[in-house]
């Protein structure tokens, strides 16, 4: 597979959320995010810092094709969101994989329910329904990063909601 | 009759009350046995302070570099990887001989044969107990801390069928038998862990927080759902097994790796079969903490595998322990007051169990799975001898 990651740029630093509807798939919804989740840090700091690399890949996120991005958590912060290559990376401990249609019901289920999705839409529930939804990793001590932090996952998700989304 | 005996004047029966006097003896006689050293302390200090002088020798510190290296501070804080790259501090010995409170990295040698030897400190190699990722699992531990009295949105439990909340507390109940023991086992090594190696005693002491505060919550969750159910006498056993574990290690792995791994998908499972917001918090906040657990575990078997000076017969002796281990945790996981509440949760009620069961056979493969991808991270194959089926035993399946 050609590395795609070089083609793009490398990486993007997180910037405040722009006003009005973001697209997701993009990496301006992303940048949105880390901007909620720092306007929201006392959370994020009451819930203790994260130390990992995660990857999202939206296996038909761009026009059809995979498209991904990842996130590098360092203790309160994500110093980085990039556009990365649409298989995991060796540098991201796990990856969530997931069609656009999941990703999509649900960041519309966490908006309708402001943040508080319902019980089939958290990330942990919808990791149990392989392969609607996987999360891969290198080897299962990276995989387990995922449940170390999950519940900063999960608010960060849920912080989406705070973000004027519209699918493509 | 003669005599004047009446029952308010009879001597009281001995109670039951633990007789105090002989342990006092032997702590006096003990005391007394080293009445020279405390004899010789104590005049010298006397001699000392009498004469109205000071010794000063603390004041000394060339010894061990004082003031030429100062630790830097990182984004974290000043933890303990920070301090540990000040020369004389981090390097941990093979073998501690030390088996007193001396902080590593102070000035201790000219007063090794002055201190008493703490016999209860017998666990003296670094690779039974150490894991390269223990210092940063430290201090997560302490940035991830969690309150179950204030952090869980106990006002919006809600009502829920009869079925579901007996399910609900049967889970809660056994969740929090478990704990107990998870918490016994680290506090039962702890006391035996060299001051040397503080890390893994630092560790360890969040993992006996994390198992309070596990038992508190789910101890919580039964009362606040209707009351605490039953017992499980095929998990005491196991719990028991784990406890009375012949080393470290051998025992990390039955609670950090197999034990706890599975706990972790129970914890997993829950959040996914949870029917409430604050279930779903409770179980998402505890995976966190059983993770931190498994991650010590995996790399703990894996330091000793690594660092043992006879590799085959520490694995020999490791598969022998896990053919046991794996039949323990089967006997525990087998359950009704375990696999019944989950399969009524997973089905959405007591009449769709059969339909739980199905699902958590399914779930089953995925935490068995999970254990083996876990000991082959520790460089640990059990997957030609793993002893556990990788199918669920259950004879109901309605799935084709």
């Amino acid at each position: 597979m050609p590395d795609i990651k070089n083609e793009m740029p490398v990486a993007a630093k997180p910037q405040a959320a722009p006003s009005g509807p973001v697209l997701f798939t993009s990496l301006a919804w992303f940048e949105a995010l880390v901007s909620v989740m720092r306007s929201n840090a006392a959370r994020y700091e009451h819930l203790g810092y994260t130390d990992c690399v995660m990857q999202f890949i939206i296996t038909d996120g761009n026009a059809g094709k995979p498209w991904s991005v990842r996130l590098t958590f360092d203790t309160y912060d994500v110093t980085e969101v990039a556009l990365a290559n649409p298989v995991r990376e060796d540098i991201s401990d796990f990856a969530f994989e997931a069609p656009l249609s999941v990703w999509t019901a649900m960041i519309e289920n966490i908006a309708r329910n402001h943040g508080k999705p319902d019980h089939e839409y958290t990330l942990n529930y919808l990791s149990m329904r392989e392969p609607l939804f996987t999360v891969s990793a290198e080897d299962q001590l990276r995989r387990d990063y995922f449940f170390r932090y999950n519940q900063t996952m999960q608010q960060m998700m849920n912080d989406s909601h705070h973000i004027e989304t519209r699918f493509s | 009759m003669g005599v004047d005996v009446t029952v308010d004047k009879l001597k009281p029966l001995p109670g039951d009350a633990p007789d105090n006097a002989e342990a006092l003896e032997r702590y006096e006689r003990d005391f007394q046995s080293h009445g020279q050293v405390w004899g010789e302390i104590l005049q010298k200090n006397f001699e000392r302070l009498s004469k109205g002088s000071y010794s000063l020798h603390w004041m000394n510190g060339e010894a061990n570099g004082w003031g030429s290296q100062k630790p830097k501070i990182s984004s974290r804080g000043l933890t303990y990887n920070d301090v540990n790259r000040v020369k004389g501090t981090g390097e941990i010995e093979e073998v501690s001989t030390w088996k007193s409170f001396a902080p590593r990295g102070s000035i201790r040698d000219p007063y090794k044969n002055m201190m008493p030897v703490l016999e209860s400190y017998d666990v003296m190699h670094k690779y039974d107990v150490w894991s390269d990722n223990v210092s940063p699992l430290y201090e997560e531990a302490k940035a991830r801390q969690w309150n179950a009295t204030r952090d869980i949105p106990w006002d919006e439990l809600g009502d829920i069928p009869e079925d579901l909340a007996k399910a609900s507390c049967q889970l809660s109940t056994f969740l929090s038998e478990v704990e107990f023991a998870a918490g016994d086992f680290p506090a039962k090594w702890l006391y035996r862990i060299p001051q040397d190696f503080l890390e893994v005693k630092s560790f360890l002491a969040t993992q006996i927080m994390d198992e309070a505060r596990h038992q508190e919550v789910f101890r919580k969750r039964a009362l606040m759902g209707g009351g605490l159910m039953h017992a499980s006498p095929g998990f005491e056993w196991a719990l028991k097994s784990i406890l009375d574990a012949p080393n470290h290690v051998m025992g990390t792995f039955l609670l950090n790796l197999l034990g706890e791994g599975l706990v972790l998908s129970i914890f997993r499972s829950g959040e996914m079969i949870a029917k409430t917001h604050t279930d779903k918090e409770i179980f998402r906040l505890c995976m966190q903490d059983e993770a931190r657990h498994v991650s010590y575990g995996v790399l703990q078997f894996k330091y000793y595998l690594d660092n043992h000076p006879n590799r085959p017969q520490a694995e020999e002796e490791l598969h022998r322990f896990a053919d046991l281990g794996e039949q323990i945790i089967l006997t525990a996981f087998s359950e009704a007051t375990v696999t019944e509440p989950v399969a009524i949760l997973l089905g959405g009620g007591l009449k769709h169990i059969d339909a739980g069961m199905d699902g958590l056979g399914k779930l089953w493969t995925v935490f068995i799975e999970e254990y083996l991808q876990r000991c082959d991270r520790a460089g640990f194959n059990r997957r030609a001898r793993c002893t556990i089926p990788a199918q669920f035993p259950w004879g109901g399946m309605i799935a084709a």
